[in-house]
């Protein structure tokens, strides 16, 4: 092992991270708000937006992210060059938007079929009994029907996150420089495969496992009620109730 | 970046021209499948073994493979290892390109087909093997002939999205100079001195949209032939 | 109080009420029995909106809507005049045992919370469930789900509490614990429409007793009239089905 090399290059290869995370973070968030319309859009059936989700779905799912990722990062800026053709902004957007909308709408696809099953398996009659109390549509999705879905989409949601974290990897093909592209680029130097790509794993492995983690923890968290809520703590009003008890 | 107008007129020319270098992702992809089931059930196996050691194994290489993105597998294992065999004084440079890619991208998917039988299994009742003990079958006759069928029969919509999922990461061939759809799709865009890249692009798109749609039908097929089968045997 | 005329309701070909009228007065227990696929859970869906019937008009304490030509500010207004126990619970999964009482309290009412709370307390160490209060639905059985809903109904103050089959779903030993829970409520002069299937407890709580079949009313009457001493042929050829003289107790 090269130890010389690793204490030198561990550094540079960290401090590309946070841009590693920036593109997982934003580019999940983008995901979820994207899939959450698409997947609404898709129990509405509007005649020819369905149709027209159903074929992006199709392709975001069907086709390699890789691919996805050279087709919007070469169509994209013409086709906005052929909407704009004075712009000089253009020419200077910065390759990690591309990859952000390659990544977010791929995950999208994928996210938006774990809301529509999450939202099927919460049982009619919880609507039902929400309406029967004389809420609305609104306080029904927000208080009853949003909280049960969110907690059996969430597992679904960590594994896909998980994956979108490593597919970011795929952003240093197409020129973004995150921490992959700065380790095989330090490899290349002095042909220190081996220790850069152990490192680059290091640093992969340690990221998901502590997603992971923290994910399964907000898991058990909001799912509590799954289980009979035994770790709930009571009340504030039966533990004055029973404060009151002793004191008589 | 180019500034020739775009013309669609040439994409189906080069979907022609990249179908070239399908058989090298076919070959790719089944000889991966094969070898990645093989593993697969190995370490779903070890998963349900009485050992812990075994079990404790198998679940770290699962969050191993799980944790590692492919493209870093691919330059782990074929950057990488080779110069940890050197060290240790094994001369790797004789191995077959493919060869090694198809393990790699075995390895690769090993851990999720693992996780499929494992689910698979799962989903069948024990009952079912007790019935079949009970009827005086061997353990290895129950699991044949009783449990493997209607596990499979589980598997079989999880197994369509692990192959399409085997073929697109397949694509990351290219990085190690491997010639398959992707990578023939970028020597064209470089003997057309980089002009065509979005058509090129495109036509490669086409080409994976196609497979995968194709796969998919026949999947959704397989899974009506094999349900229906056995709704009438039953 | 409550009154429907000319109820009808079709799913697609298929005509589940056929024009059915039924008035019932403050304080009644009605209880409407049938067979199944008679259309009287579906009346009942009818009168909390759950199911929009084809014709007809509902008037809850004067105020009368048309079922053709209901609008949303109407179900919102008429629906907060009744409340409904369902057959399978249908607890809200993600509250506690409280807050399943209190969130209708909260957030349709906007009564403060303190209130709520209490209100809600009261009710459920009414129904036996003191100890439960922070228990999730999936920690209870099926009697005690049950309970909660009543007790969930009730916390509304609604004009009318409508119950469909809130038995049928139980096992044999909980059906005792949750009638009792009802009959006390009846003892309160709560009005309250029933669909059951339990003809003694029907002979029992209610004192208006409606036969449907395929849609329409056959007859109603009182406990005695419909259940001992039908006059229509397909009440009687129902009735026999059950044997009332059979030992029952709660």
């Amino acid at each position: 092992m090269n130890l010389k090399y690793i204490i030198k290059s561990f550094p540079q290869i960290l401090s590309y991270l946070p841009v590693t995370l920036m593109l997982a973070f934003v580019s999940e968030v983008f995901a979820l708000v994207v899939g959450l319309v698409f997947s609404v859009l898709k129990r509405k059936r509007i005649p020819v937006v369905s149709q027209i989700l159903a074929v992006c779905i199709s392709y975001f799912r069907a086709v390699p992210t890789l691919v996805q990722l050279f087709v919007a990062f070469y169509a994209i800026p013409r086709v906005l060059t052929s909407l704009f053709p004075d712009s000089a902004v253009i020419a200077n957007i910065p390759n990690v938007v591309y990859a952000i909308l390659t990544l977010g709408l791929n995950h999208a696809s994928y996210a938006s079929e774990i809301f529509r099953a999450a939202f099927d398996s919460v049982d009619a009659g919880q609507t039902e009994a929400a309406y029967s109390l004389n809420m609305t549509r609104w306080q029904a999705l927000r208080h009853i029907i949003l909280p049960q879905a969110f907690v059996v989409a969430l597992p679904n949601l960590t594994s896909l996150f998980l994956g979108l974290i490593q597919e970011t990897s795929l952003a240093s093909i197409v020129g973004v420089r995150e921490i992959t592209m700065t380790g095989i680029q330090l490899a290349d130097i002095g042909y220190d495969f081996l220790e850069s790509y152990i490192m680059l794993t290091l640093i992969y492995e340690v990221l998901s496992f502590i997603i992971g983690r923290a994910m399964r923890l907000i898991e058990s968290r909001v799912g509590s009620f799954r289980r009979g809520g035994l770790e709930k703590p009571k009340s504030r009003f039966l533990r004055l109730r029973e404060k009151q008890a002793d004191a008589v | 970046m180019s500034n020739q107008p775009f013309k669609a007129g040439l994409i189906p020319e080069y979907v022609i021209k990249i179908l070239g270098a399908f058989p090298t992702t076919l070959i790719l992809a089944v000889a991966a499948l094969i070898i990645g089931i093989a593993i697969g059930a190995c370490l779903a196996a070890a998963s349900f073994s009485t050992k812990k050691p075994v079990r404790v194994i198998a679940s770290g290489y699962i969050h191993f493979i799980r944790g590692i993105p492919p493209l870093v597998l691919i330059y782990l294992l074929y950057l990488g290892f080779p110069q940890l065999m050197k060290r240790l004084g094994v001369d790797m440079s004789a191995v077959d390109k493919k060869a090694y890619m198809i393990v790699i991208f075995a390895i690769a998917i090993s851990a999720g087909f693992s996780e499929m039988m494992r689910s698979s299994f799962l989903a069948i009742d024990k009952g079912q093997t007790e019935a079949a003990l009970s009827i005086g079958m061997t353990k290895l006759q129950a699991f044949r002939r009783i449990v493997f069928p209607q596990a499979f029969g589980v598997a079989l919509p999880s197994l369509g999205n692990n192959i399409i999922m085997l073929i697109k990461l397949t694509s990351l061939g290219f990085v190690i100079g491997i010639v398959d759809l992707m990578g023939k799709a970028r020597i064209i865009i470089t003997i057309g001195y980089r002009t065509r890249m979005l058509e090129v692009y495109l036509a490669l798109a086409v080409i994976y949209w196609a497979m995968c749609f194709l796969l998919e039908r026949l999947n959704k097929h397989l899974v009506r032939v094999y349900t229906k089968g056995k709704k009438q045997t039953q | 109080m409550l009154e429907v005329r000319g109820v009808k309701k079709s799913f697609g070909k298929n005509a589940v009420l056929k024009g059915v009228d039924l008035s019932v007065a403050k304080g009644d227990v009605v209880a409407i029995i049938g067979a199944s696929g008679s259309g009287k859970t579906t009346l009942l869906r009818c009168l909390n909106f759950l199911e929009r019937a084809d014709e007809g008009t509902l008037s809850i304490g004067g105020d009368e809507v048309n079922f053709k030509s209901v609008n949303k500010k109407e179900i919102h207004r008429l629906r907060g005049k009744t409340a409904m126990v369902f057959q399978n619970y249908c607890l809200f999964n993600n509250k506690t045992v409280l807050q399943n009482v209190t969130e209708g309290l909260i957030v349709v009412r906007k009564i403060p919370k303190q209130q709520a709370i209490e209100k809600a307390t009261e009710l459920l160490v009414k129904v036996g469930l003191s100890d439960k209060l922070d228990s999730y639905p999936s920690s209870l059985s099926g009697g005690q789900q049950q309970r909660v809903g009543i007790a969930r109904a009730m916390a509304q103050s609604p004009d009318v509490i409508l119950l469909d089959e809130p038995t049928s779903a139980l096992d044999p030993e909980l059906v005792g614990e949750t009638l009792a829970v009802i009959r006390n409520v009846a003892k309160e002069g709560i009005t309250m429409i029933i669909v059951t299937h339990e003809m003694l407890f029907a002979y029992d709580i209610a004192n208006k007793v409606v036969f449907i079949d395929e849609g329409l009313v056959v007859e109603q009457g009182t406990p005695t009239e419909v259940l001992i001493s039908p006059k229509e042929e397909r009440t009687q050829r129902f009735i026999s089905r059950f044997n009332l003289s059979s030992n029952y107790s709660i």
